[in-house]
């Protein structure tokens, strides 16, 4: 096992390849926010470069991302924090991240699945795992405010979990944004 | 007669999909339409029988991940009845055609008959493709819980 190394997700360049649909909701089921985040999440589409020591995989906010926050990272993030295990799955991509919290430090399983599968495993500083996945939650959702795909009060009820009632006493990085 | 062939449950302390109680936001999905946005959005999206060949091909070659496509938006409403009611992923085997796979060197494996289906904490289906023999979840025959 590697020690003491780093997650990090980070938003990179816009990607303008067209490979789905748009979404629609014919049926209206969708919530303003729950539609305006997949169309942001589309029409906005980025790269995203997930880090974990020296393993990286690049994804996109469009369907990868899109689908972490629909399976309710904030929640998972204040589950972590208390520390419970979580599964943070990119089945679109073929690979699921296994977080599990152990006194300061979170050991993290990244295994890929499909015609090749394989294991990686590390220990990572807790207070560094939960800061970058707050700040990446925090700066994709001001930036879908930002767009004007969702409002500012959307945003704040759906990230509020991950930054609530934690007891890990961790500094939150807000990312600045104009 | 279609069979789950491998299965992951992340978590098996709560029921959840077509014919339990909805759990999730809002209204409860329109489970047996497959336009339901809610319960198969990407799947419909990504991998639905419209899309046209070029842009799986070139996801495929992008990614360098395989891509499946459904021939028939009625397979992905069986595949959610037919998969635990429980967050997890799964391989079902339709033992019969039901999608083609691209692959990231372009060639095309037609015919496929079995499918990838990852169901979400509130029973929708976060992702489903189809796919080609030889995929494998991460633990075979393993199930796990951490509820």
């Amino acid at each position: 096992m590697n020690s003491s190394q780093k997650l990090n997700f980070k938003l990179a360049e816009r990607f303008l390849e067209d490979w789905a649909d748009p979404p629609e909701d014919p049926l209206g089921e969708l919530s303003h926010f729950e539609m305006g985040w997949r169309r942001f999440c589309f029409e906005y589409n980025h790269k995203v470069l997930i880090e974990i020591g020296d393993a990286q995989k690049e994804v996109f906010l469009d369907p990868d991302i899109c689908m972490m926050m629909e399976s309710n990272l904030p929640k998972e993030i204040a589950e972590l924090s208390q520390g419970k295990p979580i599964e943070i799955e990119f089945g679109e991509s073929w690979f699921t991240i296994i977080l599990l919290p152990i006194d300061n430090k979170i050991n993290c399983t990244w295994i890929k699945f499909g015609t090749s599968c394989w294991e990686k495993q590390f220990e990572c500083d807790r207070a560094q795992v939960l800061n970058a996945l707050r700040g990446f939650l925090m700066e994709v959702m001001q930036l879908a405010v930002d767009q004007g795909f969702i409002t500012a009060e959307e945003k704040e009820e759906f990230i509020s979990p991950a930054f609530s009632g934690n007891f890990d006493a961790v500094a939150i990085a807000h990312p600045l944004h104009n | 007669m279609a069979e789950i062939v491998q299965q992951y449950i992340i978590n098996s302390s709560r029921e959840v999909g077509s014919g339990c109680a909805w759990t999730g936001s809002g209204t409860e999905p329109q489970w047996n339409n497959p336009k339901s946005m809610k319960a198969y959005d990407h799947i419909a999206r990504h991998h639905g029988p419209k899309l046209t060949a070029n842009r799986l091909i070139g996801r495929a070659a992008s990614t360098n991940d395989d891509q499946g496509q459904w021939l028939n938006v009625e397979d992905w409403i069986m595949a959610e009845q037919l998969v635990p009611k429980y967050r997890g992923e799964y391989i079902i085997d339709f033992h019969r055609p039901i999608g083609k796979v691209y692959h990231p060197d372009r060639r095309i494996t037609e015919n496929v008959t079995r499918a990838f289906i990852q169901r979400n904490f509130d029973g929708t289906l976060n992702c489903g493709y189809p796919i080609v023999d030889g995929v494998s979840l991460r633990e075979l025959n393993r199930s796990s819980s951490h509820e």
